[in-house]
């Protein structure tokens, strides 16, 4: 019986420090955490053939009899219902000698939207320096694919060389 | 104190942790895009008439056959060099008689430059090349030849000639370099 009691007085001691106190205080801090998500709006470009942003026409038949088409995917990814307006910038495109590309010798159109979008060069234009509009979104806004298809050739012989430029595709919101 | 000081501070790197992400996402709404392209250097003459015949009306010495034109067509991307683009030459020449070739006629069917006689008049044909037309510029670069040309060909007696029937070969180069 003794025993009984000693393990019991032995527990009553020790008990706290294995559980910890059995009465604590509580204390509660409150902490405010705000956040904004940010309207995003991304414009990304690939080739079909190559899956880089880059129109590579590798080497091609240099006479009027041919032409030849590269492919650009373009996705805009946006989480605003804000309309926008897709645009290209075009810049000259020379060969090493600069020698300018013929302007009538390359063409481009775009598609209407995946999603709805509007294409605003819906038939083959000449492919010119300057910034021109190419896309308008559904009047929601919203995500949205497109191509831009670019044809070369076709129209006249072209000089021998190797051809570069470069051009920019943009977006703004409404 | 301490206990607001360390809350606000919390708050403080609660917000940096939460926006770094945001900045990243930061609208984005440009795509540069290269364009290449590479044409390789081209050359093709092609003539519209691979035979043809000279006949001589008159056997004596000095007398001339008909003139036959014969129509090439001409293309090239690279023609740098200026003179003696088209040269011809016959595989081989004869005492009693020689063919002449004159450069006739060039119709430009969209090139930037064009080809003229290197020479007024017909020329003896020999068996080494002799130059029947230079290229001129006309715009841009002044590389691209692209027309029919039109060169006369014509025989004359050098002495009496027995009646026959003779085959020559005439080979006709368009050099751009």
């Amino acid at each position: 019986m003794k025993r009984k009691w000693f393990a019991f007085g032995v527990l009553w001691v020790l008990w706290p420090c294995v559980q910890g106190p059995l009465w604590a205080e509580v204390d509660t801090k409150s902490v405010h955490v705000s956040f904004a998500v940010r309207p995003v709006f991304i414009v990304k470009t690939v080739s079909s053939s190559s899956g880089i942003p880059i129109v590579d026409f590798g080497w091609v038949v240099p006479s009027k009899d041919s032409s030849q088409t590269e492919i650009l995917d373009v996705s805009v990814a946006t989480n605003t219902v804000r309309p926008y307006k897709i645009y290209q910038t075009a810049k000259m495109i020379r060969s090493a000698d600069g020698i300018a590309l013929a302007g009538e010798s390359m063409r481009f159109m775009a598609s209407p939207g995946r999603e709805g979008g509007r294409s605003e060069a819906p038939s083959y234009e000449e492919f010119k320096p300057g910034k021109r509009l190419i896309f308008s979104s559904r009047p929601g806004g919203g995500a949205d694919d497109f191509q831009i298809f670019y044809l070369l050739g076709g129209a006249a012989v072209l000089d021998a060389g190797d051809y570069y430029g470069s051009m920019e595709i943009d977006g703004e919101l409404s | 104190m301490p206990a607001m000081r360390a809350q606000f501070l919390f708050k403080v790197r609660l917000a940096f942790v939460l926006s770094a992400p945001l900045l990243l996402l930061a609208p984005v709404c440009m795509a540069a895009i290269s364009i290449n392209m590479k044409v390789p250097t081209f050359i093709q003459v092609e003539g519209g008439t691979v035979n043809f015949l000279l006949p001589f009306s008159d056997f004596t010495t000095g007398a001339e056959s008909e003139t036959a034109v014969v129509l090439y067509t001409v293309i090239a991307n690279s023609v740098n060099r200026s003179q003696g683009v088209l040269k011809a030459k016959i595989n081989s020449t004869d005492t009693d008689l020689n063919v002449q070739a004159k450069f006739n006629s060039f119709t430009n069917q969209g090139g930037n430059a064009a080809l003229v006689q290197s020479q007024p008049g017909f020329v003896i044909l020999t068996t080494t090349d002799i130059s029947l037309a230079d290229k001129v510029r006309l715009s841009g670069s002044g590389r691209i030849v692209q027309g029919d040309v039109g060169i006369a060909f014509k025989a004359k007696a050098l002495t009496e000639l027995a009646a026959q029937t003779r085959i020559k070969t005439v080979q006709l180069t368009f050099t751009d370099a």
